[in-house]
């Protein structure tokens, strides 16, 4: 007797230790003093910050992820950088490069006080031996399909087995004309090729070096040369790295911060911990943590990235899929505002698009959303209820694929639900996998509908339209439309006039969304994050990194 | 200090009855009645016995007391703190539907009816998910005991009482079974049976048995060279009576303990499971599952992840003190 | 003894090799692809890099490479890390868990035996439930739960602990003391178990009539002869410690190997695969192997029984 209660007691002690744990969270936070308005740089330039997941590789040529792509970008520099409004800017280039006529030859001049961390000045055969190195085979870069798709000359044969050019990287169109001056042929004009050279894969490497470190280059913190406005002082495997200022870097004199350090935190609830004791100046959120800093409006911040995502109908799977009316009737029923606002929570917005709004721009600067800013078939569910009517379909049971990603569980759950509840007869249940294993049978084909986003490569609708060509490998789901495929192909070979270009692809995308609904768009990433106030010049970019604290700077506090 | 008075007339002989030494002064009872007579006398067991047939009964009838379904979704009522109707004027309890900023939620975002566990975050009801919840974690949880249970035991039993080759053989099959990280057999198990509560029981099973095989082949070494045992062979018991008479019934205790390990080990490796992102397929719940939502909320929303866990707790503690009160009464040394 | 102890090693041997193949081989059935980038790469372009890194070889000549490989200390190259090597990242993480783990065998061994042995002198008293009552609760809160709010009260409230990293002594407390529960519980009713049954014993009560102090009683027969199952479980409980620290080590940001081993079965890093469970099987067969040998010191009918 005197045992059972006993054991009654404690879990109301235990009940009550996590209700008190969890009252207590608000008042922890005012440790956080209120910054010094001075707007005076504080004399110790340091910013501490956790980030998601260990860097895998600093080598330029084998990044695939986000984490190693934030640190590559501050610590070295290409030809071009993205400011915080998403505008390309010459970095290594000197001035914007001399277009030729036909638009296919670019020439670049190289700035005369580009560095290495090793003293030695920055060359055109950099580039061409970095970018020569990318598409070689033997390298294995995951990135190295970046080539063709910005239209470098020969990339495609020399990435192509079958091509008599294979592997021979000799060919490729970048050319060093002398010391500081490169060239680069590309087999089409390509509006879009000159912001994609802030990416990663199109970083300059210095030969010697690289071959002197073989195996070991970018392995660690000293395996790596720097010409970025940071250096790497030191990188722990596992637990975190840290930058310090790169004197040498053209643009140091914009560069505040002395030393960055960066620890590894895969828990978010460690990460905000982290960020309440003050061990850290920045921290994202996730959606459950949003509401207890919104109110904050000091420290809370907001960024709209351009990631999209969508639900893909597998019509090879799914023979009722090939009627538009069943996907029309799918995608009508799921509300995204409240998956957005309530699921989300992080600054998302819930679209009817493909292509993510500010992310893509004319030569005029006009946002390519412009022309259809709310997207296309919005949220109806009577006009739904009809359509699934009309289809005569009338029981479905489907499968939906989903990674393990939280945010993506989530939003299988719910547009699942969205879905049954307004079509009768319609069955959905959920298949949850691992991310490589969710990746293998997505490529595959091998699902029946599943859930992912799509984040751009470079700076061009395009990145996200030829997804869903007829002849594209990365439509395994059987959309097929020749008005659409014609359409990309006529905008793909009008890369000299960038206005009627546009015009197709805004034609392009109506067709994909309003006509077929080859897929049904459901948000636009946001991420929100929360920076201690004394904190100025922090942003988290809209694609390629994520987190640009470059011209960041600690305030007296 | 003998004393002078007491003379050899002053004894007589007793008398003796010699039926009397043969009597059995309590009453005849087989090993179950015993078990059973045992196991009520215990008050501990009997609570514990009683408190999981009462989560047994809410895990059936629990889903059904409400009017919402276990996927209900409504975001205008999502993260719903709890709030029972007539409870819900007194304010110290947390069912007056009070957020802990101290907003009625209720009133804040105009929510008719009541949600006696709160909602989650897709405003689903939380009551009725946690009852379902505790129906798939129980079941999975006894299933897989059951099953480790049985393999365990013969296999251990076998491996002991045999000895010598057959012993070490099977020892060597345990061996690579425990050596081989059990996370890369229950990972590919549910990857290639697909998620669900099937391939997660096959998954802990498949690994989980070899603990019971260990330790009851540990007891059973112990017991095989006790004297009651050689005196049981010597007089001629079979290996089949040795093993039911003498050998089970006194491994018994061990057997128990363990098997009460197994369930709350078996509950909270589903939650594990949850944890690395291969628990139960959505859009039913478990309780790890329901722990592992709320846990991401818990310093925003405390009561997702504290109806849960404190199921979770008051089950384990009652498997727990009815496992006690089994071994006691199962344990023939503490015959009385 | 020693024929016997050269016996077992030989077992040892043929245990660790048959691990290793039926590792490689179930390997080969998890499904997915080990590089991250495959969405947005040809069917050709994987082809290529199925080459390079030797993916395109029959499954035995794979094995055989393997294994040769293997007897060089070369376990290959990691894919989520680009080419660094299996060994140096497990020499990295792996001093990292052992030390959490031994960390958190001790605290869980003091404070179970103790819970244990005076649950078991003091059977059914204030004592005994209060004990019993801790090691029930120890496998009743989910381990991330405790350490979420161990975290929440000590850290970040009290701010007496850090919240995580893994710096100095005092970042070890939380972690090794959340992990230890579950050794608590198991040790503290195993122990009790024990005791209980132990005390009940004819060579006890033989020892008591002799004029032993409880104390002796206690300290010489007791203990000695309830240790016994304490250790055979106490083998395995610490390879489950180390491959099951991954939730301690995410919520304290310490760089063990046990989020890395969850990470590299789901991004498909066959190499790290193979190189954790390669450490992870030599460790727990020769656990086993001492825990046999000190079995048969500790407990004397053992002795002769596995002499014969």
């Amino acid at each position: 007797m005197k045992k059972a209660k006993w054991s009654l007691v404690l879990s109301f002690v235990l009940a009550l230790s996590l209700v008190l744990s969890a009252c207590g969270s608000s008042s922890s936070s005012d440790s956080n003093k209120k910054s010094g308005g001075s707007g005076k740089l504080a004399s110790k330039q340091e910013f501490s910050y956790s980030e998601m997941s260990d860097i895998p590789s600093l080598n330029w040529s084998q990044v695939t992820d986000t984490t190693s792509s934030t640190v590559l970008g501050m610590v070295n520099a290409g030809l071009m950088r993205m400011d915080e409004k998403m505008v390309a800017q010459p970095d290594m280039a000197a001035e914007a490069p001399k277009i030729s006529a036909d638009k296919k030859t670019y020439t670049f001049k190289i700035r005369d006080d580009a560095k290495w961390s090793d003293g030695t000045p920055v060359t055109a055969d950099d580039f061409v031996y970095a970018w020569q190195t990318m598409v070689a085979s033997k390298t294995a870069s995951q990135y190295a399909f970046i080539f063709p798709a910005v239209n470098i000359k020969n990339a495609a044969q020399i990435e192509d087995k079958k091509n008599k050019l294979f592997d021979k990287v000799d060919q490729l169109g970048v050319k060093a004309l002398d010391d500081k001056t490169l060239e680069v042929k590309l087999d089409k004009p390509t509006p879009y090729f000159v912001s994609s050279l802030a990416n990663v894969a199109f970083f300059p490497a210095k030969k010697e070096f690289v071959e002197k470190q073989g195996k070991k280059y970018g392995q660690e913190a000293n395996t790596i040369l720097f010409n970025g406005p940071f250096k790497l002082s030191s990188w722990k495997h596992g637990e975190g790295w840290t930058y310090v200022k790169n004197k040498d870097y053209w643009d140091a004199k914009h560069t505040y911060l002395n030393k960055v350090n960066v620890k590894v935190v895969k828990d978010t609830a460690t990460q905000v911990s982290l960020y309440k004791t003050g061990k850290t100046d920045m921290t994202h959120l996730d959606a459950q943590f949003v509401d207890e800093f919104k109110s904050q409006k000091d420290q809370y911040h907001n960024a709209l990235l351009a990631v999209n995502f969508w639900v893909r109908f597998n019509q090879k799977t799914v023979p009722e899929f090939k009627d538009v009316n069943v996907r029309k009737a799918f995608s009508m029923s799921v509300d995204r505002d409240n998956l957005a606002k309530v699921l989300l929570n992080n600054g998302s917005i819930g679209v009817n698009y493909a292509i993510p709004k500010g992310f893509a721009k004319d030569q005029d600067g006009k946002d390519y959303r412009d022309k259809y800013p709310n997207g296309f078939n919005a949220t109806n569910k009577a006009e739904a209820k009809k359509l699934w009517k009309k289809s005569g379909v009338k029981k479905l049971n489907l499968e939906f694929l989903t990674s393990d990603v939280d945010t993506s569980v989530k939003m299988a759950e719910y547009i699942a639900n969205q879905i049954t509840s307004n079509l009768p007869g319609v069955k959905i249940t959920i298949n949850k996998q691992p991310w490589s294993q969710f990746l293998k049978l997505d490529t595959a084909g091998d699902y029946q509908m599943n859930t992912s986003g799509w984040s751009p490569d470079y700076l061009d609708p395009m990145t996200f339209l030829d997804l869903f060509t007829s002849d594209s490998v990365y439509n395994p789901f059987g959309y097929s439309d020749k008005e659409y495929d014609k359409l990309i192909e006529d905008a793909s070979n009008l890369g000299d006039k960038p206005a009627e270009r546009f015009a197709k692809l805004q034609e392009a995308e109506r067709v994909l969304i309003e006509k077929d609904q080859a897929v049904a768009p459901t948000y636009q990433k946001g991420a929100a994050y929360v920076t201690k106030p004394y904190v100025k010049g922090f942003f988290v970019p809209g694609s390629g990194f994520n987190d640009n604290f470059q011209h960041a700077k600690i305030l007296e506090h | 200090m003998a004393n002078p008075n007491i003379t050899e007339t002053s004894f007589r002989p007793a008398h003796m009855d010699p039926a009397a030494n043969e009597k059995i002064s309590r009453p005849s009872l087989s090993f179950g009645k015993d078990v059973m007579r045992r196991l009520i006398n215990n008050k501990g067991a009997l609570i514990g016995a009683i408190i999981i047939a009462l989560l047994i009964l809410m895990a059936i009838i629990g889903p059904h007391m409400n009017k919402y379904g276990i996927d209900d979704q409504d975001l205008t009522r999502a993260n719903m703190p709890p709030k029972i109707g007539v409870l819900s004027n007194i304010h110290w309890l947390p069912f007056d539907g009070v957020d802990k900023n101290g907003i009625d939620q209720y009133k804040a975002k105009n929510v008719k009816g009541n949600f006696w566990m709160g909602t989650d975050n897709f405003g689903r009801d939380q009551w009725t998910r946690i009852w379902s919840g505790t129906r798939i974690s129980l079941f999975i949880a006894l299933v897989a005991a059951l099953i480790d249970l049985i393999i365990g035991v013969s296999y251990g039993g076998i491996s002991a009482y045999y000895g010598g080759r057959v012993d070490n053989i099977m020892q060597r099959i345990i061996e690579v079974i425990m050596g081989i990280p059990n996370l890369v057999v229950i990972i590919l198990a549910i990857i290639v049976l697909k998620p669900g509560i099937a391939s997660i029981i096959i998954a802990m099973v498949l690994t989980g048995w070899t603990s019971m095989a260990r330790i009851v082949r540990g007891q059973v070494l112990k017991l095989k060279n006790a004297e009651y045992v050689l005196a049981s062979r010597t007089l001629g018991a079979s290996n089949s009576r040795l093993i039911t008479k003498h050998l089970i019934p006194n491994t018994m205790g061990q057997i128990i303990i363990t098997t009460m390990f197994t369930i709350p080990n078996a509950i909270f490796f589903e939650a594990f499971l949850s944890f690395i992102g291969l628990g139960i397929k959505a859009p039913n719940a478990s309780l790890g599952s329901l722990i592992n939502d709320g846990f991401a909320a818990m310093q925003s929303f405390p009561f997702q992840v504290l109806y849960p866990s404190i199921i979770i707790c008051i089950l384990l503690i009652s498997f727990n003190m009815l496992g006690d009160g089994f071994r006691d009464a199962f344990d023939p040394k503490q015959r009385r | 003894m020693i024929r016997y102890t050269f016996e077992r090693l030989c077992y040892m041997v043929v245990t660790f090799f048959v691990i290793v193949t039926l590792t490689f081989l179930s390997m080969q059935l998890l499904p997915g692809t080990p590089y991250r980038n495959a969405a947005k790469m040809t069917k050709e372009q994987i082809a290529v890099l199925n080459e390079t890194y030797g993916l395109n070889q029959p499954v035995p000549i794979q094995f055989v490479k393997y294994i040769t490989n293997m007897f060089h200390g070369n376990l290959g190259y990691s894919f989520q890390y680009d080419g660094r090597s299996v060994t140096q990242i497990l020499s990295e993480k792996f001093p990292i868990s052992i030390e959490l783990g031994i960390e958190a065998i001790i605290i869980g061994v003091v404070i179970g035996l103790l819970l244990g042995i005076i649950a078991g002198i003091k059977r059914n008293t204030i004592w005994d439930y209060t004990s019993m009552i801790i090691a029930v609760l120890g496998i009743s809160i989910p381990s991330f739960i405790f350490a979420a709010l161990l975290q929440y009260w000590f850290a970040v409230k009290y701010q007496i602990f850090p919240v995580a990293y893994w710096d100095g002594p005092i970042n070890r407390i939380l972690p090794a003391f959340s992990l230890s529960t579950i050794v608590i519980a198991t040790v503290g009713r195993f122990m009790r178990t024990e005791m209980v049954e132990v005390l009940q014993s004819d060579y006890i009560t033989t020892a008591e009539a002799k004029g032993l102090t409880t104390m002796q009683v206690i300290f010489k027969h007791s203990i000695r002869n309830a240790l016994i199952p304490v250790i055979t479980i106490l083998g395995p409980l610490f390879v489950n410690i180390i491959t099951g620290s991954l939730v301690i080590e995410k919520i304290f940001a310490i760089p063990g190997i046990g989020e890395q081993f969850v990470t590299s079965i789901y991004t498909n890093d066959y190499p790290m695969i193979m190189g954790t469970t390669i450490i992870y099987s030599s460790m727990f067969i020769f656990i086993v192997f001492i825990v046999d040998v000190l079995y048969g010191v500790i407990d004397p009918r053992i002795r002769l029984a596995g002499g014969k």
